[in-house]
């Protein structure tokens, strides 16, 4: 008895350091194969970056905590890159405009959270009628056109702006978000209440915990990072057109999301995770880019990676005979 | 000596050190009286066992108390001599009643601190006040003897550090009164007597526990009084060594005499199933019977016994041990799957009918005919006229009140929804039937209508295993009677020596020490 | 004197029922119905016979697509990967024509493709017990990159521009007419339609699909093995991707390599739609024909129209959420 489970405990070891082992791994061999890979403002590129990428899984964490995953995520930020560049070449003061489209993005968030739990529609098909409307009402405002928005002024920093020679504007607002994030789920009871509701629903309940309201306000937050991560992008490219950022878009976040739950016990989606696994998914898009292998490729070798890691996950966690890979209720 | 709180008053409960006291409770509901004018109390620093049967009123008079049930039709609650009235779980709370449940709320991931905090953290300006939660939690670590760092995950602990911090979790809000609802049901003799250990620390400390439980040798252990339920009336509350074993179960069963419904059983010869050595961890030790064809046989066990899991694991549910070995006629059989389980003609009702049996959205027609579709249908498509008369067949042969075979089945009756379920097994062909709770929430017309099918079925050849906790209907209804405690199979009895206190006796361990 | 009330009053019941009933169950498609007349008789060009003819061409890819979908869906499965799969299957099939097999050759390895893709996800999904919708998401790319592999980096194989006998017979049956009007497409459409329905409503399997969906414990329990019956599911989505997808080269004479998700959206709209239309609350596959006509017929119209691309984006995604919610809120209705 006691040795099987000392085994059980050796492949959980095994997954969860492994994958630290394969990115360090990764990193060496992409520094072998170019010379450029390996210089610090290669470094400090890579994470800018990945800064909306790592945005946009954080926000896909929360919603996946609660048991949804947010297909909406990518029209989200598309179309606040879009409406943020749209306020302010209209005139709208900066400020004012970025305020306006997290305010959009919480919005389309609630929107979500509504329709998943009040109306009890399945998240993946509520949020996907959302990524459609969002497309809809992207196209319908640029009419196809990019927004250009003067690189001079001050918006351009938060996305290409440096404090010193290295540190990248954007990527203290990555950190700034992981440590709102990390804080808020371990120190605040809302925060906390998101975990219990996503591991424990009935535990959470019985505690009193009011579970639907916790997973609208994970929705919520989720299009706030997505709606963030729009207006850094756009800073950054100084517009932005309506791209058909729909279900592509999606598979940086999950495989984030999932390398990063390999990393914890039982495969458990944690927010450290998520960013060390988006971190992992920014070094390999740059290396393989590098390597000048094509952007399909890298999607495919993005989807063998998430396939592995899912089935990795899945190793030692105990099921029933009757489940089957079901989508959630 | 029975003692009579029939005329206590204020000043006499604080004497007699009652902390709280309800009298002349009653509670109904549609269709039957779950509460008599119930008088029950408890003593500060006391370990009160409560003792019943199924449908005593037990989890009732619980759920009274901790505020689940509100309002009662009749009688007063009384604290420390003052009246109160409980009307939902925090006033119960807010009073110092704490309820330990059998279903484990704990989430996994989290740490213990966490956990005994859970929806009611300390907070200082919103932030989470983590020391305090910790001072806390470690406090009450030490009351229930567990050692273990409030840091700790959920995740690492076993099954008794877990119960142990439910238990801390309910000490939390520091209680006066603890109520343990079967809280020994999956632990193993030394967890138990680690149970107790905190239990009479508790009591030293002054807090009084009601013990909910069939397990006679513990109550023996550790009670101090014991108040025993029949039919919704508190027959007595008695100091535990004023009364034997065999007499509390004749208080539970008042004595009643059944008349056998069920006819000899003559043919010993043919075991069409023969079980041999089922363990299961803590929950099944080597359990080996015989099953003979167009025999009923009962499996008798109380929560906690293990006789549900026999069943499941007959059925492919659970994974069978590897010494574990099930004949069919002598061929043995490997079952791992209910698809197998059905192959070889075994059928399993389960006890949760209306969550596990039926298809709500489904016709009862569909329902019906589910697990043998292979007769309805001709190369792989359905004949639906063969179907309708075969399921027009079932609706009358056990009465099922349908608009019709295309109805949905989730518009109807709970009742009739179970006759469902029952015409599916009925029409499988199946030769070998499990049983688990058969009665267990149907009306009592419709339960003489389904043993009475059940015997129909013995008289064809079948052979049917009634796995249960209604020892009255098993001494009624059974051949024989298998009584399983704590895991094993305590004895045997033939229909002729079965009578309902000797099985209840049995079953409720009044054999061990 | 009072019965004669009574009679009457009971009467008046089971008509009110009666009619709730009879609206639950047409209002959706009552609805349909009306839009369509409005397109029929408020924009100009919808009701010509081409016109028609045209809306069911275009449904006919997709609609194939949604039965696959819809027969994955009615286990609370989901693929993402179908849309992908089938632009993979049509570029492999050009592929294989452009290389000189035989006409039934080629046909018949793309369909076992197909069903080799769907046993991939079968196995990953119901027999590791992985959640469908990301495993999905991972196959719909590494299809894209094997395309991209085999292509070369993304070129199309232009079929109509060869000269080979066999490959000219092949785009020409595209162009043959049944019954006169009806394109070979649309004829494989209602063909596969007829048997998603027979599998689904007349066969031992379908009524194990409905089971499973409607409540797997219980499935179990019942003695289905509920695991390779979910993944079988995967194998026919798999087996009609690659039939859409030779109707897709068919009809276009071009084997482009799938960049993306395809038709995958409208398939999973018109499948979740297909829980309104009837009342079922269920995942249906008459359901999912209608939806198909009616998306068709709602994307056409906006082309006609002439309105900007973005409505048509907007209007599918409320009518998913409205669909969906009546779906749901049809399937709470109890007594």
């Amino acid at each position: 008895m006691k040795f099987r489970v000392n085994k059980k405990q050796i492949i959980d070891y095994i997954i969860r350091y492994g994958v630290l082992v394969i990115f360090i791994i990764m990193v060496l061999f992409f520094a072998l194969q170019s010379q450029s890979f390996v210089k610090p403002s290669n470094w400090m590129n890579i994470l800018k970056h990945s800064v909306p990428i790592s945005l946009i899984s954080l926000g896909l964490t929360f919603s996946m905590l609660v048991g949804g995953l947010d297909m909406s995520i990518g029209a989200i930020y598309s179309f606040s890159a879009v409406i943020c560049s749209g306020l302010i070449v209209a005139g709208m003061p900066i400020i004012l405009a970025i305020i306006s489209t997290i305010i959009v993005g919480l919005f389309f968030g609630l929107f979500n959270g509504f329709a998943a739990v009040i109306l009890k529609i399945p998240a993946f098909i509520a949020t996907l009628s959302t990524m459609f409307i969002i497309i809809g009402l992207q196209s319908l405002y640029t009419h196809g056109e990019r927004i250009d928005i003067n690189s001079d002024t001050y918006f351009s920093f938060i996305g290409r702006g440096y404090l010193g020679r290295f540190l990248a504007f954007s990527v203290i607002i990555l950190l700034l978000s992981i440590c709102f994030a990390y804080f808020f789920t371990k120190n605040i009871k809302t925060g906390i209440y998101i975990y219990a509701t996503g591991f424990n629903l009935n535990a959470a309940i019985i505690a009193g915990i009011s579970t639907n309201l916790i997973k609208i306000i994970a929705f919520i937050i989720c299009g706030g990072f997505c709606a963030l991560a729009g207006i850094i992008q756009a800073s950054n490219l100084s517009g932005a057109s309506a791209s058909s950022a729909g279900i592509s878009f999606i598979l940086n976040s999950v495989v984030a999301v999932f390398i990063g739950a390999s990393m914890f016990r039982k495969g458990n989606l944690s927010i450290i995770g998520t960013i060390i696994g988006s971190l992992f998914v920014a070094v390999l898009t740059n290396g393989l880019a590098f390597l000048e292998i094509s952007h399909l490729s890298i999607q495919g070798i993005k989807g063998l990676i998430l396939i592995i890691v899912l089935i990795l996950n899945s190793i030692g966690k105990k099921k029933f005979k009757y489940h089957i890979g079901q989508m959630p209720v | 000596m029975k003692t009579n709180d029939n005329k206590t008053s204020t000043s006499t409960n604080l004497l007699n050190n009652i902390l709280v006291e309800i009298k002349g409770v009653t509670k109904k509901f549609p269709g039957v009286i779950a509460l008599k004018d119930v008088n029950f109390s408890v003593k500060k620093s006391e370990v009160h066992a409560l003792i019943g049967e199924n449908g005593s009123g037990k989890s009732t008079l619980i759920k009274t108390l901790t505020g689940l049930y509100y309002p009662v039709d009749n009688g007063k609650f009384y604290w420390e001599g003052k009246e109160i009235i409980i009307k939902k779980p925090k006033v119960a709370q807010d009073i110092g009643i704490s309820c330990i449940y059998q279903e484990r709320q704990l989430i996994p991931f989290f740490n213990i601190t966490s956990n005994i905090f859970l929806g009611r953290e300390i907070v200082k300006n919103h932030i989470i006040d983590k020391r305090t939660m910790y001072k806390n939690t470690q406090e009450l670590l030490k009351l229930v003897a567990l050692e273990c760092n409030p840091n700790d995950s959920i995740h690492d602990l076993n099954l008794n550090q877990k119960l142990k911090v439910e238990i801390a979790k309910g000490l939390a809000k520091n209680p006066k009164l603890l109520i343990l609802d079967e809280p020994t049901a999956i632990l193993s003799y030394k967890e138990v007597e680690d149970l107790f250990n905190i239990i009479k620390e508790l009591t030293t400390k002054g807090i009084s526990i009601i013990y909910v439980s069939h397990r006679l040798d513990e109550i023996y252990k550790i009670a101090d009084r014991v108040s025993i339920l029949r039919d919704g009336k508190m027959i007595g509350t008695y100091n535990i060594f004023e009364v034997t074993k065999e007499q509390i179960v004749q208080k539970m069963t008042g004595g009643k005499k059944i008349i056998q419904k069920v006819p000899k059983f003559k043919n010993k010869e043919n075991p069409i199933l023969h079980v041999s050595n089922i363990s299961k961890n803590n929950l099944l030790k080597g359990i080996s019977f015989k099953l003979f064809e167009g025999e009923i046989l009962g499996i008798a066990g109380l929560v906690g016994s293990g006789s549900e899991e026999v069943g499941n694991i007959i059925f492919g549910i659970e994974e069978i041990n590897e010494d574990g070995k099930i004949h069919l006629y002598n061929k043995e059989l490997k079952i791992n799957s209910t698809s197998k389980a059905l192959k070889n003609k075994i059928a399993l009702l389960p006890k949760d009918r209306r969550e596990d049996g039926i298809f709500l959205n489904m016709s009862v027609g569909n329902n019906i005919t589910l697990a043998n579709l292979k007769v309805v249908s001709k190369g792989g498509f359905i004949n639906h006229f063969l179907e309708r008369r075969i399921v027009k067949k079932f609706i009358d042969l056990l009465l099922i009140k349908t608009s019709g075979l295309l109805q949905r089945v989730k518009y109807l009756s709970g009742g009739n929804q179970q006759k469902v379920v029952i015409a599916k097994w009925l029409n499988s062909n199946a030769k070998v039937f499990i049983l688990i709770e058969p009665t267990h929430g149907i009306d009592v017309g419709a339960k003489s209508e389904i043993f009475n099918l059940i015997q129909k079925l013995a008289i064809e050849g079948k052979s049917i295993i009634i796995i249960s906790s209604e020892i009255e209907e098993l001494v009624k209804n059974c051949n024989r009677i298998l009584v399983m405690y704590k895991g094993k199979i305590v004895t045997e009895f033939n229909q002729k020596d079965a009578t309902i206190e000797k099985v209840l006796l049995y079953s409720m361990g009044g054999n061990e020490d | 004197m009072g019965n004669y009330l009574e009679d009457a009053n009971k009467k008046k019941v089971i008509f009110r029922n009666n009619l709730l009933f009879f609206s639950k169950k047409y209002a959706c498609l009552i609805g349909i119905l009306i839009i369509l007349i409005i397109f029929f008789v408020a924009i100009p060009g919808f009701a010509n016979i081409s016109n028609l003819i045209s809306i069911l061409r275009l449904i006919s890819v997709f609609t194939i697509l949604g039965m696959g979908e819809a027969i994955v869906m009615s286990m609370r499965g989901v693929d993402l990967s179908i849309g992908t799969m089938a632009g993979f299957c049509s570029y492999l099939c050009a592929t294989l024509l452009a290389s000189g097999y035989s006409i039934s050759m080629s046909l018949f390895i793309t369909l076992i493709i197909g069903i080799l893709i769907g046993f991939f996800n079968a196995i990953i999904i119901s027999w590791l017990d992985i959640n469908a919708l990301v495993v999905t998401l991972g196959t719909m790319f590494i299809l894209t990159s094997i395309a991209m592999i085999m292509s070369n980096g993304g070129y199309s194989i232009y079929l109509f521009g060869m000269t080979s006998a066999k490959i000219n017979i092949f785009l020409n049956s595209g162009k043959y007419l049944i019954v006169g009007i009806f394109p070979i497409s649309v004829i494989v459409m209602i063909l596969v339609s007829i048997v998603s329905y027979s599998l689904m409503q007349l066969t031992i399997i379908g009524r194990y699909f409905y089971s499973i969906g409607e409540n797997v414990k219980a499935a179990y329990l019942s003695g289905i093995k509920v695991k390779p019956f979910f993944g079988l599911s995967f194998l026919i989505s798999g087996f009609f991707a690659a039939i859409a997808g030779i109707l897709l080269v068919l009809g276009s004479g071009v084997g482009t390599p799938p960049g993306g998700p395809g038709y995958l959206l409208e398939a999973l709209a018109i499948a979740t739609l297909s829980t309104a239309i009837f009342g079922e609350g269920e995942i249906n596959i008459k359901g999912v024909f209608v939806g198909a006509i009616f998306i068709g017929a709602l994307s056409n119209a906006l082309v006609l129209i002439g309105i900007d691309p973005g409505y048509e984006f907007l209007f599918k995604g409320l009518i998913i959420l409205i669909g969906m919610a009546l779906g749901t809120l049809f399937k709470k209705e109890s007594k």
